[in-house]
């Protein structure tokens, strides 16, 4: 028989656990209804990466599109009337940038449900780990980031 | 001789002498009247009196006139008082006619000198003009530091001045003494200056026309000061000669300055307050310099922004440096958002970290204890890593980023990567890649994160924590967790809408998401509304706070739950049922309206508890997958039956784990035994991590915490943890059904 000590923080320890390898608590939600899953069928520097979408709303359009890190992405995947309760697949070789330690690509729905309202934008990302990334050996020293403006006192102006 | 011709006789003789009586005059006859009159004082201060003293000859009666009057001897003296110049006048009348005399007496106020300088402080080796003037003087001079004779008025330079100094005129006048008027001239050698900081963002999305987007308003940014931040000094040659932590209105004052010197200040993306323990710090996490430390503060470093040199003005003891703003890297002739000038973003996060820990500061009441918070930002920051590790060191992260608690977030290898290492050390990621999400140019982010921060020092967290959208039915921990968090962000903010950027087409564009009326972009939507949803209890709590609602609670009204000794004691969990409940408890005039709203959205209050025992909405679920929200097992009785539902590696989702709680008396130290029993095939686990691999039972023993011992059961797979890696260690033996009924017993 195993045992277990009943606390009633036994909860928060479980969190911990998960806390070890990603935040406790992530960034506010947005929608997703995409309903978009990525798969890597081949990964090099040259990637081949597979776009599902099982949206459970309808979009006008759904487009995949190169975030950073992305050097080429061909070839285009796009989708108009998307339907709620639809199966769409793409696959995409996205080139990785060598000078970037990762690759991201972004799923960009967007409908329009009220002309007089801009329209809806959902994006769902993936990012890839660029596994042959070196990063510099020299540790970076601290530099000055970007310089900010004066605006001189009105009574000692210089 | 008739006497009368007789004495016109001798007037005629007198006036051919000396001149004849009542034409006044003395006459040289032994028989002429004359009169004298003096004054003891010609020259007297106002006020004072004098003795006049006259006599006559040959008069029969004196008159006075002039400053006095009335009938006097024909000698004698008499004290008058002057409170001004006068002239006073006897005339004396005898048988031979008449004479005159008349005293001038001087009343002197005193002398009013004034002197004046154009500055008051100086730095050494400078000279004032000082200007003087006076009143009622007949004469001045320099004194003190000033020297030689003056006139009544005018100005005049100063030596150099070497040392604090008085400049002095000293006038005079006949009755009085000199008078001295002064001026001090504080004379340093150093100079004190100050700076304000403020960092720049853009103004309100707006529509913009052309593509029918919200964008930022870049086009009116809006600058706002930077509180306790960090502001140094350099010399010539970069060393730092002077760190201050700014005031709240983010100015930096230096004092003890050398006016020969050229500096440069430089602001580094770190904030400081002794008296709030307020200690918050921006790294830029993608520029490590030291990669053999695991925690952010010893790994990376503070953004540093320099200004302009300053040339201090030689004379002026207090100079202002001006203002430095950190801006937002907009290119507006580009219309580009530009990487390397974006030095706003650290310190626009810094900013909103105070304004929330003051709020929340305040709600609280007295002084809470603050831990250091280390804000990680970069330009190469970004989520969307389908699964751990990410790479600090390279920017990259699952999900979007967060929180961290301060009870140990990832630790780091020397190349960046996050390690299963706890580090304790409260952090925050946030995105600025803008090919991801760019979360520092509008405040939401930063503060829902920094609602996990307060929830985490002073409220309680018991959410299983991972991904999560608006169209979700959420653990009700999760949807209290994550909701209150972006509540807090909207009282902190006072909108409740939250503006997320993100990049479309090559463009920033803005989605407007209003949880107040569940709207994206002014399009209405049909998110879930109830306790199983995050964006329900940012909208209960907007609500209850909004100035144009019909409660209009305070904002440390609302959030005043939270912060309970019953909220961190529980034994119920933090849930949108135990909010409501207590919000209406602990407001008794406002009980029945907070119900009633709470009862609007799906968050049953009215006649309900803590444990949301009157609850009757399942969501997307099943009765009994999904009511009540906590079964109770009590102990000796037979096995009870709780359902959970959901699918491999959902976890937080609802139903995905159910919660029971079992009563226990007080004073009951005993060891029970608590036995989960599953339908063969499936894995039951406690609370997300505690199972037997491969077993459709688990029993555990121990001691029970009274009132109430509150646990949760799911399939093992289900619960366990995000990610398949892990849950593969259930060893179920096949996929999880829909739905898992556990009979659940205490003995």
């Amino acid at each position: 028989m195993s045992t277990m000590l009943f606390v009633q923080g036994a909860m928060a320890a479980a969190t911990l656990s998960f806390a070890s390898i990603g935040p406790t608590a992530a960034s506010p939600a947005t929608s997703n209804s995409l309903g978009a899953a990525f798969v890597v069928i081949a990964k090099g520097t040259t990637s081949t990466v597979e776009i599902t979408l099982h949206p459970s709303a309808p979009f006008d359009t759904v487009k995949v599109e190169a975030g950073s890190g992305v050097s080429v992405l061909s070839p285009p995947c796009a989708f108009s009337r998307v339907v709620a309760g639809g199966h769409y697949v793409c696959r995409v070789n996205v080139t990785q940038d060598a000078r970037q330690a990762s690759l991201t690509l972004n799923v960009v729905g967007e409908k329009t449900l009220d002309p007089a309202n801009p329209p809806i934008i959902e994006v769902s990302h993936f990012t890839i780990s660029n596994d042959s990334f070196v990063a510099p050996a020299a540790v970076k020293p601290r530099t000055m980031g970007p310089a900010m403006t004066r605006t001189p006192d009105p009574a000692t102006a210089k | 001789m008739d006497p009368k011709n007789a004495g016109y006789l001798a007037c005629l003789l007198t006036l051919v002498l000396s001149g004849c009586g009542g034409g006044g005059g003395s006459s040289g006859s032994s028989t002429a009247t004359t009169t004298s009159l003096a004054a003891s004082a010609t020259d007297v201060k106002s006020g004072d009196a004098v003795t006049l003293t006259w006599s006559s000859t040959n008069a029969n009666s004196c008159m006075a006139s002039g400053a006095w009057s009335g009938t006097l001897a024909t000698s004698g003296s008499q004290n008058q008082p002057v409170s001004a110049t006068a002239t006073y006048t006897i005339t004396c009348t005898g048988a031979e006619g008449s004479a005159s005399k008349s005293v001038t007496v001087t009343a002197w106020n005193a002398p009013v000198p004034t002197i004046s300088a154009d500055v008051t402080s100086i730095l050494s080796n400078n000279t004032v003009t000082v200007t003087w003037s006076s009143q009622n003087a007949t004469s001045c001079a320099g004194a003190d530091g000033l020297s030689g004779t003056l006139g009544l008025s005018g100005s005049r330079a100063s030596a150099a001045l070497t040392t604090t100094t008085t400049l002095s005129v000293a006038c005079s006048n006949p009755a009085f003494t000199a008078v001295k008027a002064s001026v001090t001239i504080t004379v340093s050698p150093t100079f004190t200056a100050t700076v304000a900081i403020r960092y720049q963002v853009p103004g309100a999305p707006v529509v913009d026309q052309s593509i029918h987007y919200y964008v930022p308003d870049w086009a009116n940014p809006v600058t706002k000061p930077v509180p306790f931040v960090w502001v140094e000094l350099q010399n010539p040659s970069g060393q730092v000669v002077q760190q201050v932590f700014a005031d709240a209105s983010g100015v930096a004052t230096f004092t003890g300055l050398n006016p020969s010197i050229t500096y440069t200040p430089v602001v580094r993306s770190r904030i400081s307050q002794a008296a709030t323990g307020f200690d918050f710090v921006v790294l830029n996490n993608t520029a490590p310099v030291d990669t053999t430390k695991t925690s952010y503060r010893a790994r990376y470093a503070a953004y540093a922004n320099p200004g302009p040199a300053y040339i201090p003005d030689t004379r002026q003891p207090v100079q202002s440096m001006g203002t430095l703003t950190a801006g937002d890297g907009w290119d507006a002739a580009q219309r580009l958002l530009v990487d390397a000038n974006r030095a706003a973003a650290p310190y626009a996060l810094l900013a909103s970290a105070v304004t929330e820990a003051q709020i929340v500061s305040a709600a609280i009441g007295g002084t809470p204890t603050w831990r250091p918070l280390t804000i990680l930002w970069s330009t190469k920051n970004k989520g969307g890593l389908s699964a751990p590790p990410g790479n600090m060191d390279q920017g990259f992260v699952t999900g979007s980023g967060g929180y961290y608690n301060g009870g140990g977030h990832g630790g780091v290898d020397t190349t960046g990567k996050e390690t299963l290492a706890a580090v304790a050390e409260d952090a925050e990621f946030i995105s600025g890649d803008q090919s991801f999400e760019v979360m520092d140019l509008y405040p939401f982010i930063l503060s829902h994160e920094m609602g996990h921060f307060t929830q985490a020092l002073f409220s309680a967290d018991q959410s299983p924590g991972g991904p999560h959208a608006y169209t979700d039915y959420e653990d009700p921990t999760l949807s209290w967790t994550e909701g209150s968090a972006s509540g807090i962000a909207s009282l902190v903010l006072q909108s409740p809408k939250q503006n997320r950027v993100v990049p479309v087409n090559g463009q920033l564009i803005v989605g407007v998401i209003d949880p107040s009326n569940y709207t994206v972009s002014g399009n209405p939507q049909n998110w879930p509304l109830g306790w199983y949803q995050e964006n329900t209890v940012t909208r209960l709590m907007w609500q209850l706070y909004d100035p144009a609602g019909s409660i209009r609670l305070p904002a440390a009204t609302v959030l005043a739950p939270l912060f309970t000794a019953a909220w961190q004691s529980g034994p119920w969990l933090a849930t949108p049922w135990a909010y409501a409940v207590q919000l209406a408890r602990l407001n008794p005039a406002n009980a029945s309206a907070i119900s009633a709203l709470a009862d609007s959205v799906n968050i049953r209050t009215t006649g309900s508890d803590e444990w949301g025992s009157s609850e009757t909405d399942t969501g997307n679920r099943t009765s009994p997958d999904a009511l009540p929200p906590y079964v109770t097992v009590n102990i000796g009785a037979g096995p009870v039956s709780i359902c959970s539902a959901g699918v491999s590696n959902e976890y937080n989702k609802e139903s995905n784990i159910r919660y029971f709680r079992i009563p226990v008396a007080a004073g009951d130290n005993t060891s029970h035994t608590l036995t989960v029993q599953g339908a063969s095939g499936t894995v039951p686990a406690i609370n997300g991590y505690f199972y037997t691999p491969g077993s459709s039972s688990i029993s555990a023993s121990g001691t029970l915490l009274a009132p109430y011992t509150v646990l949760a059961v799911g399939a093992c797979s289900v619960a366990l943890s995000p990610y398949s890696t892990d849950t593969a260690a259930c060893h179920e033996p096949a996929a999880p059904p829909a739905e898992q009924c556990w009979q659940v017993s205490v003995q």
